[in-house]
């Protein structure tokens, strides 16, 4: 398992956001998170990366306890993420976006981007090979002077994942990739998750298309409420007695 | 884009050259050439105030005060200590540096509201020490008598040797704020500016970047005050106060923020229309006020800048300071 999760626990005031949740990722795994609206997702995914850290509960990535470090720390072990309401740098070109997610692969500091040494030039070269060559695996190759706030949505979407990608991650947590996308876009998306994968990176994703869910997870894991209530493959989620109900109600006896 | 806009660019650069190296030349009146003197000291003070401001996303109502500490340090270890400026001026800007290190540490992670009245308190505390420390600082009689730089046995004192050696400085730190922004560094800044969270979540050191941006900022700054003070050759603690420490925010304002021409140009568009207003005396002040307002309502990002002070973010309220951030850590 590449990342394991014991008894995670967040509370706002007295509402219990995440409730002693248990998940374990394996690698190389797309592992699909769903559940209603309020179920705690987003919550977990902050959890994980620390931007709002859990009140109890470990997080053990690759045999190592993280819930105690920064986000920046975290992002530096290989756990890379895109923000379910979309969070780019609008001011900043869709080229720069990328290369800000190469912070952490080189070293360059304020002595060598004054004085443009070799290493400055060697590893500018090396992010902007990298973030060109991500652009043009999402398709934005051609607009990667345009400020990231003049996208459309859709690819103000790729682009977030463009971003993450460029830390060199071993583990991408996508939160609704797919909101707001048509039905064209989403396949697309599809496509390119299972590409990911092939390469060899573990995804953990938030969505609410459960077509989409359906096709890529290799497993699922249900929230509601902030309690974990099933976890399963996509065939025995289907038919859970307990996500129908959370889903849909109780039925009548 | 590239090639086109480089030869531009190189040309422009060129014309600019020798416009600025040639003015002492075609002037050659005292008066003006003082004048160009003190627009690139403000050149220098609003692009390194840009720095936090434009790039970062901070606010600081102290720099006066930073360019008063560099313009200190360097005036009394040159009179009471007998140093050369090109000794006293390298290490009141280190000094500078320190004391704006250790404000940003203490203060940079408080919400942006709170951080204006930290460096603004921060700016009076240092005005008011300068005040009442005459033994170090003679207090309110000032500094006199402040030497002129000695350059290969050769003491620079006229104004066309001080116009010369200040556009040296000017274009030096110009260029270093240029290479910056173009960095590593400079994006780590403007992601923090843009989003706090979502650059800690690409790995960048949110609360070390602010640091750095912050130091770097007051080291500039110090130097300025060093040059500054020996150009003019006497300085008083009046010189740095609040009103000086808001000069220089209406020209990173009023120019642009976020750029690296912005604040030039508001450097230079609020050193000439004192000078060509001067008939209006005490009102000039309302000058100021109306300029800025007519900006804020105008054209929110300034003159030439990227993104303002006051550019509202997309669908975001207009005034962010005043709404507590989420989740940011």
């Amino acid at each position: 398992m590449i990342l394991e999760i014991t008894r995670l626990t967040k509370r706002f005031g007295g509402l219990v956001a995440v409730s002693d949740v248990d998940l374990a990722v394996e690698e190389g795994a797309i592992h699909a998170i769903i559940g209603p609206n309020g179920a705690g997702k987003t919550t977990f995914f902050n959890n994980i990366t620390s931007i709002v850290p859990a009140d109890a509960g470990r997080i053990v990535w690759c045999g190592e306890r993280i819930e105690h470090l920064s986000p920046q720390a975290i992002s530096a072990k290989g756990i890379a993420r895109t923000f379910q309401n979309i969070r780019l740098f609008a001011y900043m070109s869709v080229l720069d976006n990328v290369l800000t997610g190469t912070h952490n692969l080189y070293r360059s500091f304020v002595w060598a981007a004054i004085t443009r040494n070799g290493r400055y030039r060697r590893e500018e070269r090396e992010g902007r090979e990298l973030a060109m060559a991500l652009l043009e695996k999402v398709g934005l190759a051609g607009q990667r002077g345009e400020y990231a706030r003049n996208l459309p949505y859709g690819e103000q979407r790729k682009l977030e994942i463009a971003r993450a990608l460029a830390s060199g991650p071993r583990l991408l947590l996508l939160d609704e990739p797919a909101a707001g996308m048509n039905n064209a876009e989403t396949a697309e998306l599809v496509r390119f998750i299972r590409a990911l994968k092939a390469d060899g990176l573990t995804v953990l994703l938030i969505e609410h298309d459960m077509k989409l869910v359906m096709s890529l997870a290799d497993r699922i894991t249900v929230l509601d409420y902030g309690v974990k209530i099933a976890e399963g493959s996509a065939q025995e989620i289907q038919n859970d007695e307990r996500v129908i109900e959370a889903y849909l109600g109780k039925r009548r006896a | 884009m590239a090639e086109r806009s480089r030869k531009v660019r190189l040309l422009a650069g060129i014309v600019l050259a020798v416009i600025l190296l040639g003015f002492p030349r075609v002037v050659g009146n005292e008066y003006l050439m003082r004048i160009a003197t003190m627009i690139l000291i403000y050149v220098v003070l609003a692009s390194s105030l840009n720095l936090i401001i434009g790039f970062t996303g901070m606010y600081s109502l102290g720099h006066g005060a930073f360019y008063g500490i560099g313009a200190y340090v360097s005036a009394i270890l040159a009179t009471a200590l007998g140093w050369p400026f090109w000794l006293s001026m390298p290490l009141a800007g280190l000094f500078t540096a320190l004391v704006g290190a250790f404000l940003g540490l203490a203060t940079l992670r408080l919400r942006q509201t709170f951080l204006v009245f930290g460096t603004l308190a921060f700016g009076e505390i240092v005005r008011i020490v300068i005040m009442n420390w005459p033994e170090l600082t003679r207090g309110p009689m000032g500094i006199p008598g402040i030497p002129s730089p000695v350059l290969f046995g050769f003491e620079l004192a006229s104004s066309t040797h001080w116009y010369y050696l200040i556009l040296g400085f000017t274009a030096l730190m110009v260029f270093i704020i240029a290479r910056l922004y173009r960095s590593r560094v400079g994006r780590a800044w403007v992601a923090i500016r843009e989003d706090e969270v979502a650059a800690a979540s690409m790995g960048v050191s949110v609360f070390g970047y602010k640091v750095l941006a912050f130091t770097i900022s007051c080291l500039i700054a110090g130097l300025a005050g060093a040059f500054y003070a020996h150009f003019v050759s006497f300085i008083s603690a009046d010189q740095f106060g609040m009103s000086e420490s808001f000069l220089i925010l209406t020209m990173v304002a009023l120019g642009g923020t976020g750029s690296i021409i912005g604040p030039i140009i508001g450097a230079i568009i609020l050193m000439v229309i004192p000078e060509a207003f001067r008939f209006l005396a005490e009102f000039r002040g309302v000058l100021y006020g109306a300029i800025l307002i007519l900006v804020i309502v105008v054209k929110p990002e300034g003159l030439a800048g990227v993104k303002g002070l006051f550019t509202p973010a997309l669908g975001a309220p207009r005034f962010p300071w005043l709404h507590r951030k989420e989740g940011a850590k």
